[in-house]
C-alpha cells in the first residue's frame, strides 16, 4: 500500500470505530500476515513468518461499524480483508495488497434460536467450538464438525464453503444456510433470506471468500441433539469395493452421518490413531501407540525427502505390508434412536452384501474419539523438516475412481500421497488426499509443493472433478478457477464489478483481480 | 533459559491453532496476536533471534493468565503458560519486560513486611506460631484483601476439630507466584529459598491458595529449592472431613467455578464438588467446567498487565450464572473469589438483576456449620 | 423487420423451424392478449440459440425464452404487473425440439437432458430404468425443464428434496454475449460462489438454460402409508412437522381439513374409504428400504399419537396416494378459485388460520389442506366455494392476509440484480423486463 494511502488511514478509521479497536502495531501486523496455508508454513520453517502484513487491523463490534469501515476503505481505495480465525489453508486471508484486516471475532453473539423452525442465528465471528457448545447446552446441534472446529469461525465456514465430518447427514455449510447479513463492497448492508425471486443470494455470498462483501450474521439450520450415535468399522479389500458399498448404501436412501473410507496407507495411519499424551481433558484421554506411527512417519519422510535416503528400503518394505492390509470404512449414524437403529440394520446388510467385513463398533468409536486428532500431526511433520498438505476434490461416482487414480499418480510423482473418501452423497463423493514431501532448501520445497498442486489439480479437473470440495480457493487455487468454471467465470467477474465496484474486497483471491 | 521449550515452541509455530478456542484471554480480546499459538510463535522468533527483544513484541508474552486451558486441547507435550512465563523471564533479563511490572521484584520484597503487619493486626495473635506440627498458610491474596476469610477459615477449622492448625508466622506470607508469573526468576529463586527456610519450622503446611500449592510443589523444585515440609491444599484438607461436617443448615443452590490451579494444575476436580455436595441440595455446573473451565482472569499477573481484559474474563465467566438466575457462586481459590466477586458487583451495578454472591469453599462450610 | 429477422434466423435453424404466423405466435400468449414477440424459432441446440442471439443482437431485437401454453402467474412466485412489451422486435425461443436425454448416469444417479423436455417425458425415460425425479407435485412435470428451472418455485417441492430446483446439479446456458456456458457438475464444490444459482431462477434474464443435470433416485422398493385423525388442522400439522424435526425423511405428507378430506378422500363411493368425521386428517407416505420405511412409519405413529392423533388405518392414505399419482389433487391448475400459498414451516399454521378467517370474513366457504411439506416449508392449498362474489372477495382477502404473513416476493439485492443484468447484458436483449421486482 502506498504511503500516501496509508497516511491518515487510522484517523479515518477512528471515525468508524473506537481507536482502541484499531491497531497498526508491529506485533498485530505480524500476527495477521498469514493464515495456515501450508506453503506459508514452509516459509515459517525458514523464518519467514510475516509474508504479507496488513497495514491496519480493526476489530468492529457491530454491522454498522463494519459498513463504516468498508466505506472508509472505498473512499480511500484501500483493500479490506475479512478475517475469522485465520485457520484457512489456501491463503484466502493473506492481505497480499496490504490494507485493512477486518477481524470479526468481536462479533460473536448468539442472536436467536428457533426450536420450531430448527434454525439459529449467530454473528459470524463466533468460533466453531463455541457455537456448537452453545447449541449443545440447549439440546441442539448444528451438525457441522470440520476438523478445524476448534480454530475456525462461522464466517470462515460460510466464506469458504466448509464441510463437516457429518456432512452426509447434515450437509455442507451451503446446505445449512438460511439467511445472511452482508456488508457489500460498497458498504451497503443487505439481508438475504428465503426469497424466491432473483438469484439465490445466499449461494452467491457463500463461498465468496470476502471478495464480494463481509458476511456479518447468518441464520443456519440446526437439528435436535442426537439421541444416539451408532458407530461401526468395516474392512474392505480395496478402495473400489468400499466405494461401491458406500454408493449403494446412499442410493438406497440411507443417510449415515459419518462416512469415511481410508485407502490402504491412510488406513494404516488411522488405525494407529493418536500420538502423544493428551493431558487434562477428562474422559477423552486415550493416547495411541506412537511407535508404529513414528515408524511410518519416518518412512514417509524418507520416501518424500530424498536426502533421508537410508531409511528408504525399510520404508518400501513397510508400505508393501501396509498395502496388503485392506481399507477401513468408518460409518456412523446419529439422530433419532428408532430411525438410526433401523438405518444401521439396513445399512449393515448392504455392506455385508458388498463384501465388507464387520469390525464391530470399536474402530468407529475410536475414530469418533480421535476425530480431530489428524490436524495435530502437522506440527510433527514440519518439525521434521517436511511439508504436508491436503487436497480435497469431488466428483460424481461415475468418475470417482478415475479421479482417485489420476490424482494419486500425478501427486505421487512429487511426494508421498494417501487418501480417504469422506463427504459422500448419493451422486458422488469427495476425496481427501494427504501428501507429504519436502526438501532442506526452501526454494526446492516450494517447487515440489507447487508441482503437487499443479499436477494434482490438473488431474482432478481432467477427470471431471472439482478444484475444491470444502477448503476453498484463496491464493492457492486461484489459478485454477478459470479451468474449473470455464466461461462461467464471466459471471463471477460481473458479480465482482457489481458488488465491489471499487475493487477493495480481498483483492487477488478467487482468481479475481 | 528457553532451551527446554525448543520443541514446544516449534510445534506451536506449525500448529493450526487448535487450542485457540480455549484461551480466555484471546477470547476476551478477540485478538489473533495473543492466541496461544501466536504467543508461542512470537516467543519462538524471539528465541531464534528473528525478532528483537523489544516491548513491541514481548508484550504478547504477558497476555496470558497461565491458566492452562489451552493445554486441555493440546495433544503434544506443550505447556504454553509456563513456557510463556519462561519467556517473560527472558524478556526481563533482556530489559524488555512489561512496563507495568517494572521493579516488580523490589515492590514484591517491600510488600512482604507489610503483609506480616496486616496479618498481625487483623488475625488472632494467639493463633500464630513460629513452630508447629501443622500450620495454615492463607496466601497473600487473602491476607491483603480478605482477612475476614482467614478468620472464617480458623472458625471452620475449629468447628471441624482441626484447631491444632496454627497460623504461619513469618515474613514469607507469599509463596512467590507473582514473581514467577512476572518473570523475575532470580528474585523468585531467592524468595523460594527464604520460604523453604521458614517452612522448615512446620511439618505440614495447609495452603489456602492452590496457586501457592502449585508453586511450592512444582516450581520450587524447578529452581532447585527442596521443601521438607508437606504441602497440603486447603480443599484437599477439607475433603478429609466429608461425613464428619456438623451441618446445621443446607446452603442454597449454587454454581461451582473450578479454579485453574486447583483443577488443571493440581488435578483436583472432584474434591471441591464432593465437599459442596455435602452442603447444598443443588450444585450447578458451568457448561465449560473441569478441564475446560474458563479462567477468572486472576492468573499470570494479568490484572496488572491487562486489567480490562482480566475484568472482562471474570464478567464473561459469570454470564451463565446470570442466565440461570442463581445467586450463589462457590469457588476454592482466594484469587478467583476476589476477581469474580468484584465482577459480580460491577455487573450488578451496571445491569441490575440478581446480585451474585461469590463464596469460597470455607464460606460455604461456615454457613452450613453455623 | 420481422421478415428480415425471419430470414436471418432461418439460416440458423432452417426455415421450417421459424414462424411469424399469428397462429403460431398466439400459442405463447394468454387468450385475448397480443403475442409477446414477432418471430418464433424452434432451435435444436444451444449453439443454434447462440447464433439466433447474434442475429437478434445485430438487428436490434430482443430474445425471449418461451414455452407453449398460457403464461399463467403462479401465486407467490411472481409479481404484479409484468413488464410492458418492448418497442423493438422480439424473437421468441421455444426449445420444444430440444427434448433429448443426453446422458443417464445410473452409477451416479444423475440425468442430463435438454431444457425442452418436460418433466413427464423425462419421468417416462427414468421410469423405464426404475428411476424417478422424486415425489414432486404432478404440475411440476407438466413444464419443460428450462421453464421449471428459470424460476424458483417453492410450491413445487417434494418432502425429501425441497423445491425442485434443489435437484439441479448443473446447467448449460447461453449468455447475452453469445457464450455457451456449462457449470461443472459435482456433488458439491468450494470453488467460489455457486454461479449455477445465478442461472437458476434468473427468468432468462441472465442466460437461457439449454440443458440441465438433475439428481434422480431409485423408485423406492417399499412404501408404507398411514393416516391419523386430529381434532384440529394445527394439531395434525404439528404432528407431521414433528416427524420432520426428528429427522424422519418422509416421502410425502399432507394435512386435510375435514371438508377437504371428505371431498378428496370420501368421494370414492364403493372404492373410497370411510373418512372419519374429525377436524383434520394427516396422511403420510414412508418410502425406501422396507425396514427403514417401517421404522419411519413407527416414528410417525409415535409422533402422531403424542400430538393427540388417532390411527384411522391406511385406507384413506391409500386413496390419497392413488389420487396423487393419477392426477395432482387439490386445487386444479387452472381453477381461479384455487390458491397455492407456499410458506416456511413456522408460518404454515398462522397462514392456515389467516386463510380461514379471511374466507369467513368474506362469507365464503373454503376447503384447505397443507401439502408439499419438507424441512424448509410447505404449501397451504385453498379451494374456495360459495357464490361468485364472495369467492372473489375471499380470494383477495386471503392474498392480502398471506402477504402479511409470508411477505411479498422480493429480491433483497434488487439493485445488484439489475446491475448484474446491465453488466452481462448491456443491450437488454435477454428477456427484457425480467428480474424487475420489488425491493424487500
Amino acid at each position: 500500500m502506498p504511503p500516501a494511502a496509508k497516511a491518515g488511514l487510522v484517523d479515518a478509521l477512528a471515525q468508524a470505530l473506537d481507536r482502541t479497536r484499531i491497531s497498526s502495531a508491529a506485533c498485530d501486523r505480524t500476527a495477521y500476515a498469514r493464515d495456515l496455508w501450508p506453503r506459508g508454513l514452509i516459509g515459517v520453517a525458514h523464518g519467514d513468518v510475516a509474508p504479507s502484513p496488513p497495514d491496519v487491523v480493526v476489530w468492529p463490534e457491530t454491522t454498522a461499524e463494519v459498513a463504516a469501515i468498508v466505506k472508509v476503505a472505498v473512499a480511500r481505495g484501500v483493500p479490506v480483508v475479512p478475517f475469522g480465525a485465520g485457520s484457512g489453508v489456501t491463503g484466502a486471508t493473506w492481505p497480499t495488497h496490504g490494507g485493512i484486516m477486518l477481524d470479526l471475532k468481536r462479533m460473536n453473539r448468539f442472536v436467536a434460536l428457533d426450536g420450531d423452525a430448527l434454525t439459529a442465528t449467530f454473528e459470524c465471528g463466533i468460533v466453531g467450538e463455541h457455537l456448537e457448545h452453545e447449541l449443545v447446552r440447549r439440546g441442539y446441534t448444528m451438525g457441522h464438525f470440520p476438523s478445524s472446529i476448534f480454530c475456525s469461525t462461522l464466517g470462515g465456514w460460510l466464506a469458504a464453503r466448509s464441510a463437516g465430518q457429518a456432512s452426509t447427514r447434515y450437509g455442507k455449510i451451503e446446505d445449512m444456510v438460511q439467511g445472511l447479513e452482508v456488508v457489500t463492497g460498497s458498504g451497503q448492508v443487505v439481508r438475504t433470506g428465503t426469497s424466491t425471486v432473483g438469484p439465490d443470494w445466499n449461494q452467491i455470498f457463500v463461498g465468496s471468500e470476502g471478495t464480494l462483501g463481509v458476511i456479518t450474521e447468518a441464520t443456519v439450520r440446526i437439528a435436535r441433539a442426537p439421541e444416539v450415535q451408532l458407530m461401526r468399522g468395516w474392512e474392505f479389500a480395496r478402495p473400489s469395493a468400499g466405494l461401491e458399498a458406500i454408493r449403494r448404501l446412499l442410493q438406497r436412501g440411507l443417510r449415515p452421518a459419518f462416512v469415511r473410507l481410508y485407502d490402504e496407507i491412510d488406513t494404516f495411519i488411522a488405525h494407529l490413531g493418536t500420538s502423544g499424551p493428551w493431558r487434562g481433558r477428562a474422559g477423552r484421554r486415550a493416547p495411541g501407540p506412537d511407535g508404529a506411527l513414528d515408524e511410518l512417519r519416518r518412512a514417509a519422510l524418507s520416501l518424500a525427502i530424498p536426502h533421508v535416503g537410508p531409511l528408504a528400503r525399510a520404508a518400501l518394505g513397510l508400505f508393501d505390508r501396509v498395502s496388503r492390509s485392506g481399507c477401513l470404512l468408518v460409518l456412523g449414524y446419529e439422530g433419532d434412536r428408532a430411525l438410526c437403529t433401523a438405518e444401521e440394520q439396513v445399512g449393515n446388510a448392504e455392506l455385508v452384501r458388498a463384501g465388507g467385513r464387520d469390525l464391530g463398533p470399536a474402530p468407529g468409536l475410536r475414530w469418533l474419539e480421535h476425530r480431530y486428532d489428524i490436524s495435530y500431526k502437522q506440527s510433527k511433520v514440519f518439525h521434521d523438516g517436511a511439508f504436508v498438505d491436503t487436497m480435497e476434490v469431488a466428483t460424481t461416482w461415475e468418475h470417482l475412481l478415475e479421479m482417485y487414480e489420476a490424482v494419486k499418480r500425478a501427486v505421487g510423482r512429487h511426494a508421498m500421497v494417501m487418501a480417504h473418501f469422506s463427504h459422500a452423497y448419493p451422486e458422488g463423493c469427495s476425496i481427501y488426499f494427504t501428501f507429504v514431501g519436502g526438501s532442506s532448501s526452501r526454494r526446492e520445497a516450494e517447487r515440489i509443493y507447487d508441482a503437487c498442486w499443479r499436477d494434482g489439480l490438473h488431474a482432478a479437473l481432467g477427470a471431471s472433478g472439482t478444484v475444491s470440495h470444502h477448503h476453498g480457493i484463496g491464493l492457492s487455487k486461484a489459478g485454477f478457477m478459470q479451468e474449473h468454471h470455464g466461461e462461467l467465470m464471466a459471471m463471477l467477474r460481473a458479480l465482482k464489478r457489481v458488488l465491489d465496484p471499487a475493487g477493495i474486497m480481498n483483492p487477488g483471491k478467487l482468481g479475481l483481480p | 533459559m528457553l532451551k527446554p521449550f525448543d520443541r514446544q515452541l516449534q510445534y506451536c509455530a506449525y500448529c493450526p491453532k487448535l487450542c485457540r478456542c480455549a484461551c480466555p484471554v484471546s477470547n476476551a480480546e478477540a485478538r489473533e496476536t495473543i492466541i496461544p499459538q501466536q504467543k508461542m510463535q512470537f516467543l519462538h522468533l524471539l528465541h531464534r533471534g528473528q525478532l528483537s527483544w523489544h516491548h513491541d513484541f514481548t508484550q504478547v508474552l504477558y497476555a496470558c493468565a497461565a491458566c492452562r486451558a489451552c493445554t486441555s486441547y493440546c495433544k503434544h507435550p506443550v505447556d504454553v503458560g509456563p513456557a510463556l512465563l519462561a519467556g517473560r523471564a527472558a524478556a526481563v533479563a533482556a530489559g524488555a519486560g512489561h512496563p507495568s511490572l517494572e521493579d516488580f521484584d523490589f515492590t514484591f520484597r517491600y510488600r512482604l513486611p507489610k503483609l506480616r503487619e496486616a496479618a498481625r493486626a487483623q488475625l488472632p495473635k494467639a493463633r500464630f506460631s513460629d513452630e508447629a506440627e501443622g500450620a495454615i498458610y492463607p496466601g497473600c491474596e487473602a491476607i491483603a484483601t480478605a482477612p475476614g476469610d482467614v478468620l472464617r477459615t480458623l472458625a471452620v477449622l475449629d468447628r471441624l476439630g482441626a484447631d491444632y492448625l496454627r497460623l504461619f508466622d513469618g515474613d514469607e506470607l507469599c509463596a512467590g507466584y507473582p514473581l514467577w508469573a512476572a518473570g523475575y526468576s532470580d528474585a523468585f529463586r531467592a524468595h523460594a529459598e527464604r520460604v523453604a527456610r521458614a517452612f522448615r519450622r512446620y511439618r505440614k503446611i495447609v495452603c489456602g491458595c492452590p496457586a501457592c500449592v502449585h508453586v511450592l510443589r512444582r516450581r520450587y523444585a524447578e529452581v532447585g529449592v527442596r521443601l521438607e515440609t508437606e504441602i497440603v491444599d486447603l480443599t484437599e484438607f477439607l475433603e478429609g472431613f466429608i461425613g464428619l461436617i456438623p451441618v446445621m443448615q443446607q446452603v442454597p443452590e449454587l454454581f461451582f467455578h473450578d479454579p485453574c490451579y486447583l483443577g488443571r494444575f493440581l488435578g483436583n476436580f472432584d474434591g471441591p464438588r464432593r465437599v459442596l455436595d455435602a452442603l447444598t441440595p443443588r450444585r450447578y455446573e458451568f457448561s465449560w467446567n473441569r478441564g475446560d473451565s474458563a479462567c477468572c482472569g486472576g492468573g499470570g499477573v494479568l490484572p496488572r498487565t491487562a486489567p480490562l481484559t482480566a475484568a472482562a474474563m471474570a464478567e464473561a465467566r459469570l454470564s451463565e450464572v446470570v442466565e440461570a438466575g442463581v445467586s450463589l457462586l462457590a469457588t476454592a481459590c482466594p484469587t478467583c473469589k476476589r476477581r469474580l466477586g468484584e465482577a459480580a458487583a460491577r455487573l450488578h451495578a451496571r445491569d441490575g438483576g440478581t446480585a451474585i454472591e461469590v463464596l469460597g469453599l470455607i464460606d460455604v462450610l461456615d454457613r452450613a456449620t453455623s | 423487420m420481422s421478415e428480415l429477422l425471419q430470414r436471418l434466423v432461418a439460416t440458423v435453424v432452417g426455415p421450417q423451424h421459424v414462424s411469424t404466423a399469428a397462429a403460431d405466435l398466439a400459442d405463447y400468449a394468454p387468450a385475448g392478449t397480443p403475442p409477446p414477440g414477432d418471430v418464433v424459432v424452434w432451435p435444436a441446440s444451444a449453439g443454434e440459440i447462440a447464433q439466433v442471439l447474434e442475429v437478434a443482437k445485430g438487428n436490434g431485437a430482443a430474445l425471449l425464452a418461451v414455452r407453449r401454453g398460457t403464461r399463467r402467474r403462479a401465486v407467490g412466485s411472481t409479481r404484479p404487473g409484468s413488464a410492458p412489451r418492448p418497442a423493438r422486435p422480439t424473437v421468441l425461443v421455444d426449445q420444444r425440439r430440444m427434448t433429448s436425454v443426453l446422458h443417464l448416469d445410473e452409477t451416479s444417479l444423475v440425468a442430463h437432458a435438454q431444457a425442452g423436455i418436460t418433466g413427464r417425458a423425462l419421468e417416462e425415460v427414468l421410469g423405464r430404468r426404475g428411476l424417478t425425479l422424486g415425489y414432486f407435485p404432478l404440475e411440476a412435470f407438466a413444464l419443460p425443464l428450462g421453464a421449471l428451472l428459470a424460476r424458483r418455485r417453492p410450491e413445487l417441492a417434494a418432502a425429501r428434496v425441497g423445491p425442485i430446483h434443489g435437484a439441479c446439479l448443473g446447467v448449460s446456458a447461453v449468455l447475452a454475449d453469445g457464450l455457451v456456458v456449462h457449470s461443472r457438475v459435482a456433488p458439491r464444490h468450494a470453488a467460489g460462489p455457486d454461479l449455477l444459482q445465478l442461472l437458476l431462477g434468473c427468468e432468462g434474464g441472465l442466460g437461457i438454460i439449454t440443458a440441465a443435470v438433475l439428481r434422480v433416485r431409485r423408485i423406492p422398493e417399499s412404501r408404507t402409508l398411514s393416516a391419523f385423525a386430529y381434532p384440529t388442522v394445527p394439531g395434525a400439522l404439528e404432528a407431521g412437522v414433528e416427524c420432520l424435526r426428528r429427522g424422519a425423511r418422509l416421502a410425502a405428507l399432507r394435512v386435510y381439513d375435514a371438508a377437504d378430506a371428505a371431498r378428496c378422500l370420501g368421494d370414492g363411493g364403493a372404492e373410497g374409504p370411510d373418512v372419519p368425521a374429525a377436524g383434520a386428517l394427516l396422511v403420510c407416505c414412508c418410502a425406501g428400504p422396507t425396514e427403514l420405511a417401517a421404522a419411519e412409519a413407527r416414528v410417525l405413529a409415535d409422533a402422531a399419537k403424542a400430538f393427540g392423533g388417532s390411527d384411522v388405518g391406511a385406507a384413506p392414505a391409500e386413496h390419497w396416494w392413488r389420487r396423487r399419482t393419477d392426477s395432482e389433487e387439490g386445487p386444479a391448475a387452472k381453477d381461479p378459485d384455487a390458491l397455492v400459498l407456499p410458506a416456511p414451516l413456522p408460518a404454515l399454521a398462522p397462514l392456515h388460520a389467516a386463510v380461514v378467517s379471511a374466507s369467513t370474513a368474506a362469507h365464503a366457504r373454503c376447503r384447505v389442506s397443507i401439502a408439499r411439506l419438507h424441512r424448509g416449508g410447505g404449501c397451504v392449498l385453498v379451494t374456495l366455494e360459495g357464490d361468485k362474489r364472495s369467492r372473489e372477495r375471499a380470494h383477495d382477502r386471503i392474498l392480502e392476509a398471506a402477504a402479511t404473513i409470508v411477505g411479498e416476493p422480493c429480491d433483497p439485492l434488487r439493485e445488484a440484480t439489475a446491475a448484474l443484468r446491465a453488466v452481462l447484458d448491456p443491450g437488454d436483449i435477454m428477456s427484457p423486463g425480467s428480474l424487475a421486482v420489488a425491493p424487500c
